[in-house]
């Protein structure tokens, strides 16, 4: 064994290297945005979709308008909010229980939010005053119940990382098996809603959707801000964080809690999304390593850049239709992980 | 500020694990643990930090301490050489002072974790992962954080386990420093004898959960204790400077 210490980057580099891949991919993410706005099954040309961004709607075709306001707008608004509520779910789920695996698709939340809305389509659940939202509230309550699941569990045996993914493993299963047993006895029509609602699309994106999702998102945000070095203390451990002073049973059930929210305001509007929570983070830790501060952020931005990317690609597989995105999702995802699992120095985990 | 234990009871799965144990360390006190494997060193040192539930009585400047409140004034370093991660080593030393660290990192702060680092002949390491460090390194840099920490009292889990010879007398001669420059009191878990007395203001020898003798460290060590507590027949000498060395000759 050798001490020998060795020539590496001092710290400050590597926090300005870690500033500037934020602010690049950011700015990646921004001209994804930009082409996924102009790309769409209307044949919108760039000045079209630009004067209709930039205009008053008194001086663009009032066609232009509505597709550019009423459909390309809600849609991207909502990719990039889905992506980010994912990336920073899948990111905190996979501090927390110390494991590379974890994401609120492999514990079961997706698979329990997709139950809840396949229950609701196959019954024909409609909730009173607020009927559109019938489904989405299902599948907020079926992620919140595999939560549930986990958490009891978890309450009963400790709050340990091994218990919370052998439960949520065992939820994901049971959500599995409900959500076929209701395919099974669905009628043909009822079916292919079923079906086209766990593919995962954005066409349902409306103003109010993508504000639910996001004001969940800005208060998830928030309550995050105080935490981020206590999660990064978790990274050495629970016994070496509870040690330097870190509250971790309080700290787990708190961000679990966080990720619940964050899940069930992606998906309930959009469908079950399951590659972004699990990869994001990964190639946001391979980029910018695992200092929460910038890791959440970066998971957060690598998770709206695969969505944005995935609904460009969703909407160029077809010419004049719209794919759903949870099919391509990781069409975009896997070459950029794979690429930077053989290209990168970093371990990913 | 003297740290009193008084009647410290752990229990693990219904077993008692150490058994009404009492002690006390002066201010800049480096106190060492031995005794066998199974005797309940690394309980006694988790319970002392709060890490473990106990019954009986921690205090120190005569303030009770209950769980939490230990936790804050009191380091446990474990005995296990760390986790990987793709943490870098200055980001760990930072998490010895995490109430003190915010959304920025205060350049005072990163240069005191540096010079922590650095004690150690380790700051030119600070940007790289944990992951790219080897073992003894992971130890060292642990140490460092406790240190960076500057807690009232430091408990060390077997520190010298992964170390070599020069950096096991690094890391005591640099805790015995700490303790005698800021007061604090530190206690390690320690099976090599010979270089645990060398260091001891005090020892403290513990077999089956239960405190067998404290005190100086040549009035602990003696050869009719190691037979009883290690089952092993020891000849014991006085160094130059007064303190046992053990030789073990065969287990009994």
């Amino acid at each position: 064994m050798s001490l020998t210490a060795t020539e590496s980057p001092t710290y400050s580099t590597l926090v300005r290297r870690r500033s500037l891949i934020l602010l690049a991919a950011a700015a990646v993410l921004a001209l994804v945005v930009v082409v996924d706005i102009l790309v769409g099954p209307a044949f919108l040309g760039f000045w079209d979709v630009l004067s209709a961004l930039i205009l008053p709607e008194s001086q663009v075709d009032t066609t232009v308008h509505v597709i550019v306001h009423e459909i390309r707008l809600p849609m991207t608004l909502m990719a990039l909010l889905v992506g980010a509520s994912l990336g920073t779910a899948g990111a905190l789920m996979q501090t927390i229980l110390g494991n590379p695996l974890a994401s609120p698709y492999t514990l079961g939340f997706s698979a329990a939010a997709g139950f809840g809305a396949a229950f609701a389509i196959l019954t024909g659940f409609e909730l009173p005053l607020i009927p559109s939202f019938s489904v989405p509230v299902a599948a907020a309550f079926g992620g919140c119940l595999a939560a549930g699941i986990v958490y009891g569990m978890a309450r009963l045996r400790g709050m340990t990382s091994e218990v919370m993914i052998l439960a949520g493993i065992a939820t994901l299963f049971m959500f599995q098996s409900l959500q076929s047993l209701v395919q099974y006895l669905s009628a043909p029509e009822v079916l292919q809603e079923i079906i086209f609602w766990l593919f995962g699309s954005l066409v349902k994106a409306t103003y109010l959707s993508v504000s639910i999702t996001g004001g969940i998102l800005l208060f998830v945000i928030v309550l995050l801000l105080p935490e981020v070095w206590k999660l990064t203390a978790l990274r050495l451990g629970d016994e070496r964080a509870q040690s330097l002073g870190v509250p971790v049973e309080r700290l787990r059930l708190k961000i679990f809690t966080l990720i619940v929210l964050l899940t069930a305001g992606a998906v309930a509007f959009v469908g079950t999304i399951g590659f972004i929570g699990l990869v994001a983070p990964h190639i946001a830790r391979m980029l910018v390593g695992e200092d929460q501060r910038v890791l959440l952020p970066m998971s957060a931005v690598t998770g709206a850049f695969v969505m944005a990317g995935a609904s460009v690609i969703s909407k160029l597989i077809s010419p004049g239709a719209i794919v759903p995105i949870g099919i391509v999702t990781a069409v975009i995802g896997v070459p950029f992980l794979f690429l930077l699992i053989i290209r990168g120095r970093r371990r990913f985990w | 500020m003297t740290l009193n234990v008084k009647e410290l009871e752990v229990s693990l799965g219904g077993t008692a694990i150490v058994k009404r144990a009492s002690l006390s360390c002066a201010p800049g006190q480096f106190a060492m643990l031995i005794g066998p494997n199974g005797a309940g060193k690394s309980t006694l040192l988790k319970a002392l930090s709060g890490l473990l539930p106990s019954h009986g009585q921690v205090s120190l400047k005569d303030l009770t301490l209950g769980r939490t409140e230990r936790q804050a004034v009191i380091a446990y370093m474990p005995q296990d050489i760390g986790p990987t991660s793709s943490l870098t080593v200055l980001e760990v030393v930072l998490l010895g002072r995490l109430r003190s660290l915010g959304l920025s990192v205060a350049g005072a702060l990163a240069d005191a974790a540096q010079a922590a680092l650095a004690r150690f002949g380790l700051a030119e390491l600070q940007g790289r992962t944990l992951d790219a460090v080897s073992g003894g390194q992971r130890q060292l840099i642990f140490l460092a954080q406790a240190l960076f920490r500057q807690p009232d009292v430091l408990l060390l889990d077997e520190p010298t386990a992964a170390l070599d010879l020069r950096h096991q007398l690094v890391v005591l001669e640099a805790v015995r420093k700490h303790c005698a420059d800021h007061g604090t009191i530190a206690i390690a878990a320690m099976h090599d004898l010979t270089l645990a007395a060398q260091f001891a203001d005090q020892m403290i020898c513990l077999s089956q959960g239960r405190i067998e003798a404290k005190g100086p460290p040549e009035s602990v060590l003696t050869a009719e204790r190691l037979q009883r507590v290690y089952g092993v027949e020891a000849e014991i000498s006085l160094s130059a400077q007064g303190r046992p060395n053990v030789m073990p000759l065969r287990a009994s």
